[in-house]
C-alpha cells in the first residue's frame, strides 16, 4: 500500500471521528473598512468568542472587487452600500438584504449621504441562530462605539467624522 | 481425522478472516467513494471560485472553462443553464459586475471509483493478513495453553482409569492446576464415597448372612467412626419384636462391649431415643445416663433404627468434644443407621421365614412319617422298615454322586415305597406263613396301590418312579411292569437294593432275620440279575458299615408289639378253644419247634370217637374235653409245641430225646380224664412239607403211613 493510500485511510478514519462538528466561521465582507467598526468593537470584547461564534472580517477597495470576491462561497455576510446590495440582489437569490446599519456621508455629489445595508446569504438566514447572534454583536458594537474610549482604542481618534451607525432593529428606513 | 471443537474453531477463524476481507473491501469501497467525491467536489468548486474571481468578468468566461477543464477531477464543464442528475455534476453560480454566469461541472466518475477501489483493495487485503496472522497466533496460543494441557489432564485421567495412576500429578498454579486439583478432589470425593457406600454395603450382606456384630462388623463400624469423625457408637437392637431384651453393643476405635439388657432398665439417652422415636442431636449431658458420662460424651448423634414404622432398636454416634457434625457425616451416618435397620429387619424376616420352612419342613416329614406308620402298625413287624430303607437309598444316591434334589426325592420315595400295602387285605399281609400263589399276586399289587394312592400330591412328583417301580428287577422278573435294565427309572433301582436288604435283615414271624454279612453276599450275588450292578457296588460298603438311625420318637414300644402280635397270632394262629397253635400256624409252630430243640420229633394225639361223644353228650362236654385234654398235656410236658391240626388231632413238637417220656405222660391223660387217646410218634422231622404229608395220612386214612419214624403206642 502507498503511503498516500495510507493517508487517505488515516484521513478517513479521522473524518469518521470528527465528522459530528458542525461549527462554521461567519466571514464578514465589506467594500468599506470603517463600515465593520461595530463588529471590531464587539469582537474586541469578546461578545462572539462567549457565544463561541467565529466572526472574521474582510474589506475591498471598491464595489466591484467585493462583487467578484463574493464568488468564494466562504462569504456569507456583506455589508455594502445599498446600491451594490440591490445589484447583488439582483445577481443572485442567495442573498437578502437585512437591514440598514449605517449612513455616510459623501463629499461626492450627488450622493450626499450613502446608507449601508447587511445583505446575508441563504445558506446563514438557515442559521437563524448565529445569524441573530451576529446581529446582536452588531448592535453592541453600535453601543460601545458610543464610548469614545473604545473608539480610540481601535481607531486612534476620538470621535467618528461622517459616519453614523445604526442598530439592525428590524426595518429602519428614514 | 476427528472433527473437535479446536477445528471447529479454526474453520470459524478461516470464515472471520474472509469475511473481514470481504466486508472490508466493500465498506472501504463505499467510504472512499464517499470521501473521493466530496473531495472532488470541494477541490472543485475552489476552483472554480478561484478562477472566477482570477478572471473576475463575465466577458472572460471562456477562460475560465479552459482552466477548469485542465483542473484534476474535472471532466467536462459547460456555462449554461443545466439541470443536475447526478452526484458527478456540480452547479455553481458565479457572480461577476458584469453579471452572473452558470457553470455545470461534470466530475471524472471513473477515476473516483478506481482510486475507491484501489484503496479497498489494499484495505481489505491487509485486514485480511492481519486477522488472519492474529487469528492464527491465536489459535496456536489457544492449543498451546489450553489445549495441550487438557490433553496431558485428559491422559492423565485415561491413566487413572487404567490404574497406572492413582492421583493427578499437580503442574502450577495457573487454571489447569487448579483443574488438577479439583479432580483430584473428585477422586478422593468418589473414592470417599465408594467407600461409604461399600461400608454400607458390607453391613447388609454382614448383618443378612447372620454373622451378626462379629469382628468383622466392628472393623467396619470403626472404620464409620473414623470417615464420620466420630469416637465411638452405641448400637441396640431388640432381639425380636416381641421381646422385651435389647442388645446392646459399644464400639470405639479402642474397645468394644457387648452386653443384653430389658428395655425398661434402660438409662440415660436410649430410652429417650426408643420413647421420642426421631433422630436427636444435642450436647446436653442432662439426658445422659451415669454409664454413658463416664464414655467422655460431649456431643450424640442418634436415631432409632425403623423400618416400615416399626423401632427395632438405636443407633447413637458420639464425640468427645462439643463439635457438630457436618451434614455430609450425618447424612451418611443416617445411611449406615438405615442399612442396619434394614439389615435386621431383614435378618428378622429370614429367622422367621427359616423357622417356619423348618416347620413345614418337619409337618411334610411328620406327615410321610405317619403315612408309613400307618402300614407299620398294621404290620408291626415291618416297625421301622420304611425308615431304614429311606436311609440306605439315601446314603446309596449320595455316594452315586447324584444332586441333593435326586436324594431328596429318592428319600422320600423310599419312604412312602410301601404305602400301597395299605389296600393289601389283612389276611394276605398278616399272614404269618409263605403265601399262596394267589396271595402273592394281590400282594404284587401294592406298588401300583402306593402310585395311585399318592400320585395327585403335587409335593411328591418327582419320588413316584421310585415308589411305583422299586419291585422291578434289573432281569426283567420284577413287577408291576416287568421292565429291565434301565428302564427302570435309577430312584427304584436303588430303592429295591435298600428294601431287599433290610428285608433280609429284618426278623419275619416265619423266619428269623439274616446276619448282615449274608444279606450283602446275597446281594452281590444277584447284582446283574436282580439288581443294577452300579447300584450295588456303591450300596454294598454303605448296607455292611452303616446303622440306620434309630427313630427320633419311639412309636411303638416293644411291650405293645408283643401285646398286638400275640392278639394278631391269637387272632391268626391260635385255636380260640384250647389256646394251642391252629392249622394255619403249622408252618410256625415248626419253625419254633426247630429253634428250640436240635433233634425235632412229634406226637399225634387223637381223641378217639370225639364225634360221638360230641352227639351224644353235646358239643359242649366235647369242647370242654379238648380244653382238658391240651391243658394236661402241656401241664405233664411244659416245654412241648401244640398244634391243633384238625378237629381232634393235635400235633405236639418235642425234642427226640423226650419223645418216649412225653407219649408216655400224654398216654396217662386217658385215666385222668376218662378218654381214649390214639398216641402216635414220629421220630424224626426234617421237613415240614413231608410233615404236612404225613399228618393228612394220618388224619384221614387212620392209620399211621408207611414210615418207620411212626409208631403207633
Amino acid at each position: 500500500m502507498n503511503r498516500e493510500s495510507l493517508l487517505i485511510a488515516l484521513l478517513l478514519l479521522f473524518s469518521l471521528l470528527t465528522g459530528c462538528h458542525t461549527g462554521e466561521r461567519i466571514y464578514v465582507i465589506s467594500s468599506d473598512k470603517e463600515v465593520l467598526l461595530p463588529i471590531k468593537a464587539s469582537q474586541f470584547f469578546g461578545y462572539f468568542s462567549k457565544r463561541k461564534i467565529e466572526v472574521r472580517t474582510d474589506s475591498t477597495k471598491d464595489t466591484e472587487e467585493l462583487i467578484r470576491l463574493l464568488n468564494f462561497s466562504k462569504y456569507t455576510v456583506v455589508i455594502t452600500d445599498r446600491k451594490t446590495g440591490k445589484k447583488v440582489e439582483n445577481l443572485s437569490r442567495k442573498w437578502k438584504e437585512i437591514c440598514t446599519v449605517a449612513i455616510k456621508r459623501r463629499k461626492i455629489k450627488p450622493i450626499k449621504r450613502e446608507r449601508f445595508v447587511i445583505i446575508v446569504k441563504e445558506r446563514l438566514l438557515k442559521r437563524p441562530k448565529e445569524l441573530v447572534e451576529l446581529l446582536k454583536g452588531w448592535n453592541y458594537g453600535v453601543d460601545l462605539l458610543k464610548d469614545p474610549a473604545v473608539l480610540y482604542y481601535l481607531t486612534g481618534k476620538d470621535r467618528l467624522k461622517g459616519i453614523k451607525f445604526l442598530k439592525c432593529q428590524g426595518s429602519n428606513e428614514d | 481425522m476427528r472433527i473437535d471443537k479446536y477445528w471447529v474453531l479454526s474453520i470459524l477463524a478461516f470464515g472471520i478472516t474472509l469475511s473481514i476481507g470481504i466486508g472490508g473491501y466493500f465498506l472501504t469501497y463505499w467510504f472512499s467513494k464517499k470521501f473521493f467525491l466530496e473531495y472532488s467536489i470541494e477541490n472543485a468548486l475552489n476552483y472554480v471560485e478561484v478562477s472566477a474571481v482570477a478572471v473576475g468578468s463575465k466577458s472572460r468566461a471562456e477562460e475560465i472553462e479552459k482552466i477548469l477543464e485542465r483542473a484534476p477531477y474535472i471532466e467536462k464543464v459547460e456555462l449554461r443553464e443545466l439541470p443536475v442528475n447526478s452526484p458527478y455534476e456540480i452547479k455553481k453560480e458565479l457572480l461577476f459586475p458584469d453579471g452572473r454566469l452558470p457553470v455545470v461541472i461534470h466530475l471524472d466518475k471513473e477515476l473516483i471509483e478506481e482510486k475507491a477501489s484501489r484503496l479497498a483493495r489494499s484495505v481489505a487485503t491487509t485486514i485480511t493478513l492481519l486477522t488472519a496472522a492474529f487469528l492464527a497466533i491465536y489459535l496456536i496460543a489457544i492449543r498451546l495453553l489450553y489445549l495441550e494441557p487438557l490433553h496431558k489432564i485428559r491422559r492423565d485421567v485415561d491413566k487413572i482409569y487404567r490404574g497406572i495412576l492413582k492421583k493427578i500429578p499437580i503442574y502450577g498454579k495457573d487454571e489447569f492446576g487448579r483443574i488438577r486439583e479439583s479432580i483430584n478432589m473428585m477422586i478422593d470425593s468418589i473414592k470417599e464415597r465408594d467407600e461409604r457406600a461399600e461400608i454400607i454395603s458390607q453391613f447388609i450382606q454382614l448383618l443378612t448372612v447372620g454373622k451378626g456384630f462379629n469382628g468383622e462388623f466392628i472393623e467396619l463400624m470403626r472404620r464409620v467412626l473414623k470417615i464420620s469423625e466420630t469416637d465411638g457408637v452405641i448400637i441396640g437392637i431388640k432381639s425380636s419384636p416381641q421381646e422385651n431384651t435389647i442388645k446392646i453393643n459399644l464400639i470405639t476405635q479402642k474397645d468394644e462391649k457387648e452386653l443384653t439388657r430389658e428395655i425398661n432398665q434402660l438409662e440415660g439417652i436410649e430410652p429417650y431415643i426408643l420413647e421420642i422415636e426421631r433422630e436427636i442431636e444435642t450436647n446436653k449431658k442432662s439426658l445422659l445416663s451415669k454409664e454413658e458420662r463416664k464414655l467422655g460424651i460431649e456431643y450424640i448423634y442418634g436415631m432409632p433404627l425403623t423400618v416400615f414404622s416399626e423401632i427395632l432398636g438405636y443407633v447413637i454416634f458420639f464425640r468427645k468434644k462439643d463439635k457438630p457434625l457436618k451434614e455430609e457425616n450425618k447424612k451418611f451416618i443416617k445411611n449406615v443407621a438405615k442399612s442396619i435397620a434394614v439389615a435386621v429387619e431383614i435378618k428378622h424376616l429370614i429367622n422367621n421365614l427359616e423357622k417356619q420352612l423348618k416347620r413345614e419342613k418337619e409337618l411334610f416329614d411328620k406327615v410321610l412319617k405317619s403315612l408309613i406308620r400307618g402300614i407299620e402298625i398294621r404290620d408291626s413287624y415291618t416297625r421301622g422298615h420304611s425308615e431304614r430303607v429311606a436311609y440306605f437309598s439315601k446314603r446309596i444316591a449320595q455316594e452315586m454322586g447324584l444332586s441333593e434334589e435326586e436324594v431328596n426325592k429318592i428319600y422320600t420315595a423310599a419312604l412312602l415305597h410301601d404305602i400301597g400295602k395299605i389296600g393289601i387285605p389283612d389276611s394276605i399281609l398278616l399272614k404269618p406263613g409263605r403265601l399262596t400263589e394267589r396271595e402273592y399276586e394281590i400282594i404284587k399289587l401294592h406298588p401300583i396301590l402306593s402310585y395311585e394312592l399318592l400320585k395327585n400330591l403335587d409335593f411328591l412328583e418327582g419320588a413316584l418312579d421310585g415308589i411305583k417301580y422299586h419291585h422291578e428287577r434289573w432281569d426283567g422278573s420284577g413287577y408291576p411292569e416287568g421292565l429291565k435294565g434301565e428302564e427302570i427309572p435309577l430312584s427304584a433301582r436303588i430303592i429295591a437294593v435298600a428294601d431287599s436288604f433290610d428285608a433280609m435283615t429284618s426278623e419275619r414271624i416265619y423266619r428269623k432275620a439274616r446276619e448282615k454279612r449274608e444279606a450283602v453276599k446275597e446281594i452281590k450275588r444277584l447284582s446283574g440279575k436282580a439288581y443294577d450292578p452300579k447300584v450295588v457296588e456303591n450300596a454294598l460298603h454303605i448296607l455292611l458299615n452303616e446303622e440306620p438311625p434309630k427313630p427320633e420318637e419311639e412309636y411303638l414300644e416293644d411291650e405293645i408289639i408283643r401285646e398286638i402280635e400275640e392278639r394278631r397270632l391269637d387272632y391268626f394262629l391260635r385255636d380260640p378253644l384250647t389256646g394251642v397253635f391252629n392249622r394255619n400256624a403249622l408252618e410256625l409252630a415248626y419253625t419254633i419247634a426247630k429253634e428250640r430243640f436240635r433233634k425235632l420229633a412229634g406226637i399225634v394225639v387223637d381223641i378217639v370217637k370225639l364225634r360221638e361223644i360230641n352227639i351224644k353228650e353235646g358239643w359242649e362236654r366235647g369242647d370242654e374235653l379238648l380244653k382238658k385234654v391240651t391243658a394236661e398235656i402241656h401241664r405233664r410236658i411244659p416245654n412241648v409245641i401244640t398244634v391243633r391240626y384238625s378237629g381232634d388231632n393235635f400235633l405236639i413238637f418235642t425234642s427226640r430225646k423226650n419223645l418216649e417220656e412225653a407219649a408216655k405222660r400224654i398216654k396217662e391223660i386217658e385215666g385222668e380224664l376218662s378218654v381214649n387217646l390214639r398216641v402216635l410218634t414220629i421220630g424224626e422231622i426234617k421237613e415240614v412239607e413231608k410233615l404236612k404229608k404225613e399228618l393228612t395220612e394220618i388224619e384221614f386214612e387212620g392209620r399211621p403211613p408207611a414210615n418207620v419214624n411212626v409208631k403207633i403206642l
